[in-house]
């Protein structure tokens, strides 16, 4: 079976660990848990009649005490970004996380997530905040850890996505 | 000692400290070193088993580790792997946080400990549970605060504009009428004084409230600190009182000290001097006077407000400073000016009392912090400065 490193990348109560539990156990709570240090959960799933396991690292979020270890990075075949739709500065310190990794991981797959859309009405995330994103060819997706919304769908994407970089890979 | 008994003790030393030890060999497979816990075999089988059983370790081991142990930069050092967490499945079930080390003898040879983490994962976890938590709260208060300043903002707004719309107009009306008018004439003017106290009531909840915004949004800031010259602000209030004190037979007598620097801001503090100057006023009596006094005690400065009059009613005595409350009996008051002056006195880090003479009438004793860098610099010009 094909095995494939995702790492979740985001500021802190973003809700990066939600995702990971709706996508892998389909299970929400609203209770906030900061994670420390790094959790890895696996879920496979179908691409085209091909099984992909992925294995999912949950990063603890960025903040002022700590920031992202970039060992952990490595081996990645994916990135997701995550910010919180109702915390504008999310998204500016997923814009510094990008920067730094971006020199050492140029070409990786890579998507955003804005996750808490259930709280769409508080958002101070508008569409042309996102608009460089999409531009620079990134996957950007509204999602929702708690209703569900958009997470598969981010996880199969992202999975057909490595599969169609390893076929360009083997073409090449 | 002998080399048996070393590695008898080492081995004890590793065991009460709840370590595994793991040897790499020559291409890359491990040997676990004695003693073995009892938790490896729970949660990791063994070191043939760990790669299938851990993801994490396995990365790390062959990742960032084994990057270290076959670097060119010889010698000894270790390469920390940071918390991760394992969660067992079938037969025991639960979460473990774990730890490893990557390690580097200084005879070149390459080790990997791994030792449960539970109490640092606890530990940190509650640490920055705590911090994120408290970020998040002071987050959604400070949008709370937002909301509300555009709520007062939008009430005051609309209360505000059509009661200058009509003030002006009875203005208007009241200008057209004929002197000698002895009926419109003094319906009109009621009418001016009771639009005027309406909007001196709006003027005054805009004020309490955008203060009590303010600060509650600036609680625990200690941020840049303001100061303004107490005696210069004191001394332009006094003198804007100084006609209401002489329509009603009273004297000021304030007892200037010199300059004395306090924490807090100018228009404000202009404000609560006048809401305690204009209350001892109207409750003294015809040539009654009011005393100000002003001293410093220890890190404080202190302003004391004296009239002659009936003083304070003991049966509000205690909610004095509440909003909307009444010290006696003042028709057309608002009762948010003592409240304001609360506020804004405890914003900036002083307090206010009020209690009655022994020797008859009231005192409003307010504290302020002094300004101590502003009061160093030995300014004299009275401004408001700001410095960080």
């Amino acid at each position: 079976m094909i095995k494939k490193k995702i790492c979740l990348i985001g500021a802190y109560a973003v809700g990066k660990t939600s995702l990971v539990r709706r996508f892998v156990s389909g299970i929400f709570s609203d209770n906030y848990l900061t994670t420390v240090g790094v959790k890895i959960d696996q879920r496979t799933v179908s691409v085209d009649d091909r099984e992909v396991r992925l294995m999912i690292w949950d990063l603890a979020g960025r903040d002022e005490f700590q920031a992202v270890q970039k060992s952990y990075l490595r081996g990645s075949s994916a990135f997701l970004y995550v910010i919180d739709g109702t915390r504008r500065e999310t998204l500016d310190a997923v814009r510094e996380e990008m920067a730094e990794i971006a020199a050492e991981y140029p070409r990786m797959t890579s998507a955003l997530l804005v996750n808490k859309h259930d709280l769409v009405d508080d958002w101070e995330i508008t569409e042309d905040l996102l608009a460089p994103f999409r531009q620079a060819g990134f996957l950007v997706l509204s999602t929702s850890a708690k209703t569900g919304e958009n997470v598969a769908e981010a996880f199969d994407e992202m999975a057909r996505r490595m599969l169609g970089d390893d076929a360009g890979a083997q073409e090449n | 000692m002998s080399e048996a008994s070393d590695s008898a003790i080492r081995g004890q030393a590793l065991n009460a400290m709840g370590v595994l030890v793991l040897s790499r060999q020559e291409h890359g497979e491990f040997v676990e070193i004695d003693p073995v816990p009892a938790w490896w075999k729970t949660v990791f089988g063994s070191a043939a088993e760990f790669r299938g059983r851990s993801p994490f370790l396995e990365d790390f081991a062959e990742g960032a580790a084994a990057e270290f142990w076959d670097s060119a930069d010889e010698g000894e050092g270790t390469l920390p792997s940071g918390i991760w967490e394992e969660t067992t499945g079938e037969t025991v079930s639960g979460r473990y946080f774990f730890e490893a080390i990557a390690g580097r003898g200084s005879g070149g040879e390459s080790f990997l400990m791994v030792m449960p983490a539970d109490d640092r994962w606890q530990r940190e976890q509650g640490f920055t549970q705590n911090a994120h938590d408290q970020s998040l709260g002071k987050r959604r208060l400070v949008k709370e605060l937002e909301k509300k300043q555009i709520l007062l903002q939008c009430i005051m707004h609309d209360l505000g504009n059509p009661l200058s719309t009509v003030l002006m107009n009875l203005q208007h009306i009241g200008r057209q009428l004929d002197d000698h008018d002895k009926v419109l004439r003094p319906a009109v003017r009621r009418a001016v004084v009771q639009a005027e106290r309406q909007r001196e009531l709006i003027r005054s909840i805009a004020q309490v409230f955008a203060a009590d915004l303010v600060g509650a949004s600036h609680s625990g800031d200690p941020g840049a600190e303001i100061s303004v010259n107490l005696m210069s602000v004191a001394a332009e209030t006094i003198a804007a009182c100084a006609q209401a004190a002489a329509e009603r037979g009273v004297t000021l007598c304030p007892f200037f000290s010199g300059r004395l620097f306090v924490v807090g801001e100018p228009l404000p503090l202009s404000r609560i001097l006048e809401n305690l100057l204009i209350n001892a006023i109207r409750h003294s009596s015809q040539g009654g006077q009011v005393t100000i006094a002003f001293e410093e005690e220890e890190r404080f400065a202190i302003c004391r407000i004296e009239d002659g009059g009936p003083g304070i009613d003991e049966s509000v005595i205690d909610r004095l400073f509440q909003p909307f409350s009444q010290g006696g009996d003042m028709p057309g008051q608002s009762g948010l000016g003592l409240y304001f002056c609360r506020m804004t006195i405890e914003m900036w880090g002083g307090s206010i009392v009020g209690s009655n003479r022994p020797e008859g009438g009231a005192c409003f004793e307010f504290r302020l912090p002094l300004a101590i860098s502003a009061n160093a610099s030995g300014k004299s010009n009275g401004e408001a400065e700001t410095s960080s």
